[in-house]
């Protein structure tokens, strides 16, 4: 995975800028976030179904070894191909030769994260062969090269206008020389134009959001149908997915389908949630003549051990990034990862390294919603801290932060003088600012300024304040 | 002698999880006999009525009828509106079916042009008011994601409370299926703008016959 943190203050500031980003990011507030609200108080049990989610991940990963053994002898027993890939130059070399030895020329695609982390398309394409993302939303970044802004909304940065424009571009050709601005237009276009890549694709590739142990299976839910169309006309379906999807039984992925689309979009259920398992049977009509599985690891075997367990346990609902004042703010692109978000900000320096991931882990308030969202309980807060400290540790943190913050430790380690800085502070700014109650401008501080007024102190420290209250 | 990936990979796992390799794949045979038992939603309403309020409140249609002997007369009510083409695809289980003899019907696979397709289900679910399709030789699964109009058969009976209550009868099938597809409403996308747009991929319309008896 290509991870571009170093332009995190450039590209946060292209993303406060955009004013059609803010726009679609203050939408998904009222739509997505909105209707969770509703889905979860019109189901008492989610909290207990929470609980559940977490015990049934905290299970599986204690015992991801012979889960992932007994999912794979599932798979082979009902004729399919499992093949496990260290990184994503293996998983990527693995799809290729597949795709080779279909003799593939035309390859769709349903949503798949993972196939973005590993970038795969790229991979496909110079190999020849024709790639086509069949969700719209991922059918609208391939035509415009971009990458997804969110996990489940990978397009919820994009203003009809600029699909419109994207659209006119590239389905003359297919029929449609006119400009339009009507979303169910736009989708009929797509539709149209998608529907002759199912029949012709020789290879399909979906991701799976679960892997069942018990039975072998894969399950992708979807609310277009455009992975189930997918998995089902091409030639051969190629599952990409990480070590960590899996869970035991049927009665398992139960609780987790429920969390899962309430969390993501605030639906019971999606519109199709389907089990994959192995090719076509004898005297199917239709189905795969081949299924393969391809088991990445990618950096996830080395979380198991420790703190970062626990991210593991993630089944990309998205509903973190949607309750993050970061992410609402900036978009998913200012991260420079195919995960953005807490999420994200957990998972890319465990996929890309430390040093990869840059500021991601200072991107963060701490305000603990993501936490209290999460359908599998994660604690990012605590993750995100983690990661600063290791960031720390490393020397991987900025001279000047470095230097700041040493700074007030120092400071801070010598209560008096502490005080007393702090106490004469307080009151110089507290005279300056008096007239005008806020500060539009300090010395070396326009960074914050520039985006907000600085309320000016009372005058008195919270120490001061505390004894003078103690007193009382 | 290079040790292969899933070697790699699962060395990987087992030198994080520690050494006691018996004592869990012990424990991921045990829970296959011995499943805890998760939260479930609870819902008192009569199976059948939540059903169809679910299923009404996911943008589908639902019709009840006697037997299945009225399903021609009824597709044809709804067919009423798309004019006198009556170029249909019928899943091969229902191929018994006594289906007006005008139609021109295709008891196979989805084709690249489908306008109308019927198929069976395995059964419904109350909690979501979503249908259960499981793929055979005579129930190609294309059949259920092609067409513009998607009608869909269902027996009272198979009406089962839960989503959890799906599996015995799927485990009971003679073998397990290439594709079990839950399905709970027509395809839709939000992705232009957030807006909500039927449909995407699949089918436009789906309507759910609910019928008292099978022959």
């Amino acid at each position: 995975m290509t991870a571009h943190p170093l332009n995190f203050d450039r590209r946060v500031a292209a993303g406060l800028g955009d004013e059609g980003l803010q726009k679609s990011l203050s939408a998904l507030k009222g739509s997505f976030v909105a209707a969770r609200g509703r889905a979860v108080l019109a189901l008492p049990e989610f909290e207990a179904l929470r609980d559940d989610g977490k015990a049934i991940k905290d299970h599986t990963l204690a015992n991801l070894d012979a889960y992932l053994e007994t999912y794979e002898a599932a798979v082979i027993a009902r004729g399919g191909h499992v093949h496990w890939a260290r990184d994503a130059a293996e998983a990527r070399d693995i799809v290729r030769a597949i795709c080779k030895q279909a003799g593939a020329r035309t390859v769709t695609k349903g949503k798949s994260m993972v196939s973005e982390e590993i970038e795969l398309n790229a991979a496909l394409e110079a190999d020849g062969l024709e790639v086509v993302e069949t969700d719209a939303g991922e059918y609208i970044l391939q035509l415009g090269r971009e990458m997804p802004s969110h996990i489940v909304m990978p397009t919820v940065h994009k203003t009809t206008e600029q699909i419109a424009d994207l659209f006119q571009k590239h389905h003359a050709a297919h029929g449609f020389p006119d400009r339009t601005l009507d979303a169910a237009e736009l989708i009929g276009q797509v539709r149209s134009v998608l529907r002759g890549k199912y029949f012709k694709a020789d290879v399909g590739i979906t991701g799976a959001n679960f892997l069942v142990a018990e039975t072998g299976s894969n399950i992708i839910v979807t609310n277009e149908g455009n992975g189930d169309l997918t998995s089902t006309l091409a030639r051969v379906h190629i599952v990409t997915t990480g070590i960590e999807k899996v869970v035991p039984t049927l009665e398992d992925l139960s609780v987790m389908l429920r969390l899962l689309a309430r969390s993501a979009l605030g639906s019971e259920i999606t519109s199709y949630t389907t089990l994959s398992t192995g090719p076509r049977r004898p005297g199917d009509l239709d189905g795969p003549e081949a299924y393969h599985v391809v088991l990445i690891d990618n950096g996830r075997a080395n979380m198991l051990s420790g703190h970062f367990r626990e991210m593991l346990r993630c089944i990309r609902c998205g509903a973190c990034m949607n309750h993050c004042p970061v992410y609402m703010s900036v978009g998913g692109h200012a991260y420079g990862s195919v995960y953005p978000g807490p999420m994200g900000a957990v998972l890319t320096p465990m996929i890309s390294g430390h040093e990869a991931a840059g500021e991601l882990p200072h991107a963060c308030t701490l305000n603990g919603r993501c936490q209290s969202v999460c359908p599998v309980k994660i604690p990012l807060p605590d993750l995100l801290r983690r990661l600063r400290h290791e960031q720390w540790e490393q020397k991987l943190v900025s001279g000047t932060v470095r230097f700041g913050i040493s700074a007030w430790a120092w400071l801070a380690l010598r209560p008096r003088l502490y005080r007393a800085t702090t106490s004469l502070a307080m009151r110089v700014l507290g005279r300056l600012g008096r007239s005008k109650g806020a500060f539009r401008w300090l010395p070396l501080a326009s960074g914050w300024t520039d985006g907000r007024d600085l309320p000016a102190p009372e005058g008195l420290t919270f120490s001061e304040l505390w004894a003078r209250r103690q007193q009382r | 002698m290079i040790p292969s990936s899933r070697d790699v990979v699962l060395g990987r796992i087992r030198n994080a999880l520690g050494p006691d390799r018996a004592a869990r794949a012990n424990a991921a045979v045990q829970r296959r006999s011995d499943i805890p038992v998760w939260t479930r939603p609870v819902f008192l309403d009569d199976d059948t009525e939540r059903f169809i309020a679910k299923a009404e409140a996911s943008f589908c249609t639902v019709e009840r009828l006697a037997s299945i002997n009225g399903a021609g007369e009824a597709v044809e009510r709804l067919l009423a509106v798309r004019g006198p083409d009556r170029d249909l695809s019928i899943a091969p289980s229902l191929i018994k079916m006594p289906w007006p003899q005008s139609w021109k019907i295709n008891f196979g696979a989805g084709r690249l042009i489908e306008k109308v397709s019927i198929t069976d289900a395995l059964a419904g679910i109350a909690e979501t008011g979503s249908l259960v399709f499981c793929s055979e030789a005579s129930r190609p699964a294309s059949l259920n994601f092609l067409p513009e109009l998607h009608i869909a058969v269902l027996r009272r009976c198979d009406i089962v409370h839960h989503l959890e209550d799906i599996w015995p009868k799927v485990r009971a099938l003679p073998v397990w299926p290439r594709a079990v597809n839950i399905v709970s409403a027509p395809s839709r996308t939000a992705d232009v703008a957030q807006i909500v747009v039927r449909p995407a991929h699949g089918p436009k319309a789906l309507h759910i016959l609910l019928v008292e008896e099978l022959p």
